[in-house]
């Protein structure tokens, strides 16, 4: 009976080691937003990352790196798709955003970013965490864009301009025609 | 007596190391982004990218204080730091948004008026950086069409208008 009790409490003793050590090491989810309604070739598209430290312990030499925005696709605007957080304390968050401009359209897969980081301030190892994907987008030519969503504005002024002419060439003949006649009408008053 | 003289010297040489370590009259050059075209976003996005150099010192750690939101900035560079934030196209505030950098001995004296209760804006920050955002056009005001049959409802009205009057 002791022993079978000696056993249960030191397996007891083993779990609750191994849940200590597990709670007191950081973890971090990582997320990336692509926070646009439309994805349009030239213009910006908002990339966000989210790092929340769920572990009871700092997450220390962070480094976010995004190797999905190839130079030969994407002009990088805003931001740094390279970033090292020195630190990330138990239960906060981190936001890092990057603006980047798509150079040609077509179909895009955005994959996910890496994250390396120390779960401990004594660990030499880095652990590895990949952020979540958002998929495959179209991107939609500038063109193609335009011809929906723009104001249209020179459409309508290059219209203005064409259909003049149907309405100013009536309007100046009846002018020249009225001013001859109100001429003729002084005149002959004169006459008289 | 000697070993309290010691004691007393270590200290003395560590609050110098502590002191020559920390950033002496810092030089910010930014580097700032914010949105300007917001008609495919869903977000504004505000970013400070800025170079920092100390005269003398350095620092490494950099921590910021965003009209009270309060976290770490990430590197990008040697001495080149990155902050950044989104805020909803809707609620996004215009104009000058003032970023306050405090190093680890600034950050320390943040957490310790945030425990204590105190005004935040009381602790003196290491240097301000301050983000212009403009506004973001969001769209046309009137759509070309509705503008177009208000100036073609008014060319009808003056002509008939005017017929009218001739022929009567």
């Amino acid at each position: 009976m002791k022993q079978v009790l000696f056993i249960l409490c030191s397996v007891l003793v083993i779990f609750v080691r191994c849940n200590s050590e597990e709670e007191t090491r950081a973890r971090l989810l990582v997320s990336k937003h692509i926070l646009n309604t439309y994805l349009v070739e030239n213009m910006d598209i908002n990339v966000k990352y989210s790092l929340f430290n769920i572990g009871n312990s700092a997450a220390v030499d962070v480094t976010l790196n995004d190797r999905s925005f190839g130079p030969e696709a994407f002009a990088v605007m805003g931001g740094q798709l390279k970033a090292h957080i020195d630190r990330i304390p138990s239960h906060s968050n981190y936001t890092h955003v990057v603006v980047v401009r798509p150079i040609r359209f077509g179909y895009f897969n955005f994959t996910s970013a890496e994250v390396t980081y120390k779960s401990d301030i004594e660990d030499t190892d880095f652990q590895v965490a990949w952020s979540s994907e958002p998929g495959e987008g179209g991107i939609i030519a500038f063109r193609d864009y335009n011809k929906r969503f723009s104001s249209h504005a020179f459409d309508w002024a290059a219209f203005a301009i064409m259909s003049l002419p149907s309405l100013a060439i009536p309007v100046f003949l009846w002018y020249s025609s009225k001013s001859k006649y109100e001429k003729l009408v002084k005149s002959s008053k004169r006459t008289h | 007596m000697i070993g309290y003289a010691r004691i007393g010297v270590i200290f003395s040489v560590l609050i110098a190391a502590v002191n020559c370590d920390s950033c002496v009259r810092p030089e910010v050059s930014l580097k700032p982004f914010t949105t300007e075209d917001a008609t495919v976003v869903t977000n504004i996005a505000y970013i400070a990218e800025f170079d920092l150099k100390c005269e003398s010192g350095s620092v490494n750690n950099l921590y910021a204080d965003i009209e009270g939101r309060i976290g770490p900035i990430s590197k990008v560079g040697p001495t080149s730091y990155q902050v950044s934030w989104v805020e909803e196209v809707k609620s996004a505030k215009t104009g000058d948004r003032v970023i306050r950098l405090f190093d680890e001995e600034g950050y320390v004296a943040l957490r310790k008026a945030i425990r204590s209760g105190q005004d935040i804006t009381s602790v003196e920050p290491l240097v301000y950086v301050v983000l212009n955002h403009p506004g973001a056009f969001t769209g046309p005001w009137f759509r070309s069409e509705s503008v177009a049959v208000v100036v073609g409802f008014i060319i009808a009205y003056i002509a008939v208008s005017s017929r009218s009057k001739l022929s009567s």
